[in-house]
């Protein structure tokens, strides 16, 4: 699966970057906040996964994948827990715990795919950087750091292929990936600390110049909001 | 500046105590406006001396910067005077963007947001680099990286200028330019390099690093 990073260009991939960032949060926290146990609440967490997903202008094809990728991941915890329900071991209502988990680690990858989606790599480290908070520099630095690493993973792939590891298994090449990956890694990361050391980092927030903000970026997260305070009274104002 | 911009004063380091010395009581000086290369083997130590100069790595002996002796109360004022440059130019773009990247130093200075990205454009047009202002440092090729990397170093218009391999994954054109820029700056510069011909064209001086030691002195 490609993350295919800055292809999405939907609405709300139009908006400036830390707003998308913004509504990513408090879109996330409703569907956590979200009681997916009853019909309703289950039906508001996909209408909020759909809606984002179609203001990211996220393809169908992919949104299927995250589904499919999502009830892979969650089948075996939540066929355990049906399991352990069915038999009178669990608690009584383990299948409906189960939907929940499934349903909403699915909609959080979704939600967190398709925003991905809408940011090439520069812009989404820029955003990252010009949020405030005392840990976005380090943030900002694993992340630039993990794009580079996957970058040198490609090359590394890339020579194997080159030297005759495509088409069949080369198991002594698998056990060697960890030991050559792993120091390159290691050295990287120190590398880049003696840099960070030598310019002087963190140097947060020199760069935080204003963005505008307008009527779309208002829109983006008055709408994420309203996601949020739909959940809570979903949850809460129904009791 | 008066006296040498760099002076190492019987210095030996080794990277883990006890271990091998990789400099082995090494003396050098290098004068103000001096341009210096250090030639050698590789695992001579010549990457090794330029990150013992920052205090990068622990040593024995004297170290003195810009008229100051290398130590852990006098390190941030030096290192704020020292322009650097990594053998892989990719470990020291901190930034996602190159204007940002380049721009950094002259930021930590205080100089305002505006005038510092002009002497960041700046830097980087004496480079041939300025179209790469605008570009996410994420998707430039190495040599790209080197001149953005380079520019970060020289837009703080530093005392010292450390260079490791600054040529190593420039093309011609771009040797040369670099080459040409180098020769016009006043600044003290220390240069490890393999490329001969670039060394020759913009250095007034060459050492010889052999097994932590400087064996020859040439031109």
């Amino acid at each position: 699966m490609r993350l295919a990073f800055g292809t999405s260009s939907g609405p709300a991939a139009q908006a400036m970057p830390s707003a998308r960032l913004g509504a990513l949060a408090l879109l996330g926290t409703a569907v956590l906040v979200a009681d997916a146990s009853r019909l309703p609440g289950s039906l508001w967490v996909l209408a909020l996964a759909g809606l984002w997903a179609w203001a990211c202008g996220f393809p169908w094809r992919p949104l299927g994948t995250v589904v499919a990728a999502g009830a892979v991941t969650f089948l075996t915890f939540a066929a355990t827990l049906a399991t352990a329900s069915w038999l009178g071991l669990g608690e009584a209502n383990g299948l409906v715990q189960a939907w929940t988990m499934a349903l909403k680690g699915t909609a959080l990858a979704a939600l967190a795919w398709a925003t991905l989606r809408t940011f090439r790599p520069g812009a989404l480290l820029r955003a990252l950087d010009r949020l405030p908070g005392p840990l976005t520099p380090i943030l900002t630095q694993i992340t630039q750091q993990v794009l580079n690493l996957a970058d040198e993973s490609q090359r590394i792939t890339q020579a194997w292929r080159l030297r005759g590891a495509a088409g069949r298994l080369h198991l002594g090449l698998l056990r060697a990936a960890p030991l050559v990956w792993l120091p390159r890694v290691a050295h990287r990361a120190d590398r880049v600390a003696e840099a960070m050391e030598l310019r002087g980092m963190p140097g947060h927030g020199l760069f935080r110049d204003s963005e505008p903000f307008g009527k779309r970026e208002a829109l983006l997260l008055a709408f994420a909001l309203l996601g949020l305070t739909a959940s809570a009274l979903l949850r809460w104002g129904a009791r | 500046m008066k006296g040498p911009v760099l002076s190492f004063q019987g210095v030996t380091v080794r990277y883990e105590p006890g271990s091998a010395a990789i400099l082995r009581a090494l003396d050098l000086e290098l004068a103000a406006g001096e341009r210096v290369a250090l030639l050698g083997l590789n695992g001579s130590g010549k990457t090794t001396l330029l990150k013992a100069a920052v205090g990068l790595l622990p040593h024995e002996g004297v170290i003195l910067v810009c008229g100051e002796t290398l130590g852990h109360s006098t390190l941030a004022g030096i290192r704020a005077r020292v322009g650097f440059l990594f053998n892989q130019p990719e470990d020291q773009l901190l930034f996602p963007e190159v204007l940002d990247d380049v721009a950094f130093g002259l930021r930590r200075q205080g100089v305002p947001l505006a005038e510092a990205r002009l002497r960041a454009r700046a830097a980087l047009a004496a480079l041939g680099a300025e179209a790469l202002a605008g570009q996410d440092v994420h998707q430039l090729s190495h040599g790209q990286k080197q001149r953005v990397a380079l520019a970060g170093a020289l837009a703080t218009e530093p005392e010292l200028l450390l260079l490791d391999e600054p040529s190593a994954a420039l093309d011609p054109p771009g040797r040369e330019r670099l080459a040409a820029l180098l020769r016009g700056l006043d600044t003290g510069m220390l240069m490890a390099t393999h490329d001969l011909a670039f060394a020759q064209a913009c250095c007034t001086r060459m050492l010889v690093l052999e097994e932590g030691r400087l064996e020859r002195r040439l031109l």
